[in-house]
Order: structure tokens, then C-alpha cells, then sequence
């Protein structure tokens, strides 16, 4: 199997696919389907079969935004009460640049939420990746909607003056490396078919 | 009234391609049926979402078949359509034509 096909395999098997279809692509990619349609056959079939698993178990999906919350709000304590790293992302406050002091944040943040992800994982077992999907769309829409105003003053910043871009992607930086660390965490505890419970 | 299940317009698509295939059912050969039928590309996860939902409504039922080298070793997954789907696809047919029925505008044939 070439590596492609293997690394199709595996998404398959981590979001709990039907094997089934996974097969019926290899199938056709055998039978001379392009590279590109093979891909984006299995980008559409892991959209639909996340959101399937996601319409199908709704209280599974808001008990996952509950416990992603509750593990977060233990991390923000122990920042607030032990740590007191710094990530400043106002512009008028730091300039963008990379300190020591950031780098720490940022791994911390990555550390923290890939524990977040891994615990939401392992506690939806049957449908790992989506329900951590579920808590990263949560986050994503909180955080649109706390910095909604600022990211809107940014982008016209970055729109007139090519200097703010840096201060634009800067402000993103945690947000973004938030949602790696979850996504990583859910991927390392999402468990393999071979794990899943057999009432899927 | 009685409240009748009534299918939509790509479930119908994917019962009549189940219904067309027999014992052939699976994905391969339903999506290229579909394909071939319409002229119009299929995703393979839309018509497994899609038999996913039928079979949850009770008009499909699937059973696992042979897997091969170029399947990756994976399984066959077969449709069939059962009892209750066959009289949905009637009624549903029944339907569209009181529907088509009386219309001057698509008497004819020319657009």
C-alpha cells in the first residue's frame, strides 16, 4: 500500500470510519481514479462522517464542550494562581516577536490543550475526533466572538499598512496553537478501530 | 392524512440504484450506477451517509461480504432493500406522479 493510501487508511480508522468505505476508495484508486479524486473523496467522506457522528450524538457533543470546559478552567487556574507567563497580543502593548518568555506560553498552551483534547478523547471514546472537533469549533467560536472587535481592527490595519499583518498573525498565534494542541492530544487519545467500542 | 415516510431526492437515487443492482449492491457499483443513471459525480461518503440514514429508517439492510488485495483487505459492505423500503420507493413514486400529473408547463417534452 502506498503511503498515501496508508495515511488514508489511518484517518479512516482514527475517525472511526466504515472500513467498508474505506475500502470501496482503495478499490477504485486501484481501478486508476486519480490521486486527486481519491482525495477528495476521503476529504467528503470524513466531513460527512464527522458531522453524521456529531447530528447522531448531540448530548455526546455537549457533555464534550462540558468537560472540555471544566479541564480549561483547572489550566486557567493554575496559570493564574502559579504562573504568571505573559502572551500579550494587543498591539500597542508588545510587538510580534518571538522571547523566551512567549515561547514558554505558547508551549504551555500547546501542552495544556493537547491534555484537553486527549481528555475529551478518551471520554468519548466511540466518537473521539468528532466531539473534540465539536470543543475546538466551541473554542473557535468563542474566541471570534470575545475578539471580535479587535480582530476586525486588525484586519483593516493589515488591509491598509502591509506592517500590521505581522501584528494580525501574532494575535492568532495562541488561538492557533490552542487548536493544535487539542487536535494533537485528541489524535494521540482517540483510540484505533481495533479499540472502539463495538456499538458504534 | 396518514403520515407517510416519503424519501428525498438523493435517497430515492440510492434506493432505486440498490433496487437496479440486486445482490451487487455495494458502494463501488451503487455510485457508478447513480453516476451512469444521471451523469452527475457521486461522493462516495454522501452515499454512505445517505444508505447510513436509510438503513436507520429500516429501508435498506446491509451484511458484509468478501474482502480483497485491492480492497486493502477490507470488507464488502452489501445493501439490499427491504420490504418496507420497496412500498416507501412506491409510494414516493405514486407521489410524484399526482404531483406531475395536470401540469400544462411540463406537457410536451420541449423546455
Amino acid at each position: 500500500m502506498t503511503s498515501s493510501r496508508a495515511i488514508a487508511v489511518w484517518i479512516f480508522d482514527r475517525l472511526g470510519l466504515d472500513v467498508a468505505l474505506a475500502g470501496d476508495l482503495l478499490e477504485e484508486r486501484t481501478n486508476g481514479r486519480s490521486a486527486i479524486w481519491f482525495w477528495r473523496q476521503v476529504w467528503i467522506a470524513v466531513v460527512a462522517g464527522v458531522w453524521s457522528d456529531i447530528l447522531h450524538h448531540k448530548l455526546l457533543a455537549l457533555r464534550a464542550v462540558v468537560i472540555g470546559c471544566a479541564v480549561n478552567s483547572v489550566w486557567l487556574f493554575l496559570w493564574v494562581r502559579f504562573l504568571h507567563l505573559g502572551f500579550s497580543t494587543r498591539p500597542e502593548l508588545t510587538r510580534p516577536e518571538l522571547s523566551i518568555e512567549s515561547l514558554a506560553s505558547l508551549s504551555l498552551i500547546l501542552l495544556t490543550q493537547a491534555v484537553t483534547g486527549w481528555t475529551v478523547a478518551r471520554t468519548h471514546r466511540a466518537q473521539a475526533i468528532p466531539m473534540v472537533l465539536v470543543f475546538a469549533i466551541w473554542l473557535a467560536m468563542w474566541f471570534l466572538a470575545d475578539s471580535f472587535s479587535e480582530i476586525g481592527r486588525l484586519l483593516m490595519d493589515s488591509l491598509d499598512q502591509p506592517r500590521f499583518r505581522a501584528y494580525l498573525a501574532w494575535y492568532f498565534m495562541p488561538f492557533f496553537t490552542e487548536i493544535a494542541g487539542l487536535l494533537t492530544g485528541g489524535i494521540i487519545g482517540a483510540p484505533g478501530r481495533s479499540e472502539q467500542p463495538a456499538d458504534r | 392524512m396518514k403520515d407517510r415516510a416519503c424519501l428525498g431526492e438523493f435517497e430515492l437515487l440510492v434506493m432505486l440504484a440498490v433496487i437496479r443492482l440486486g445482490d451487487q449492491g455495494y458502494g463501488v457499483p451503487i455510485a457508478r450506477e447513480i453516476e451512469r443513471q444521471t451523469g452527475r459525480q457521486v461522493a462516495f461518503g454522501t452515499v454512505y451517509a445517505t444508505l447510513d440514514r436509510l438503513q436507520d429508517k429500516g429501508f435498506v439492510r446491509s451484511s458484509l461480504g468478501d474482502a480483497t488485495p485491492q480492497r486493502g483487505g477490507r470488507a464488502k459492505r452489501y445493501f439490499a432493500v427491504t420490504a418496507t423500503g420497496l412500498r416507501t420507493v412506491r409510494e414516493t413514486k405514486q407521489s410524484l406522479i399526482r404531483l406531475w400529473q395536470g401540469l400544462p408547463e411540463l406537457e410536451g417534452g420541449v423546455a
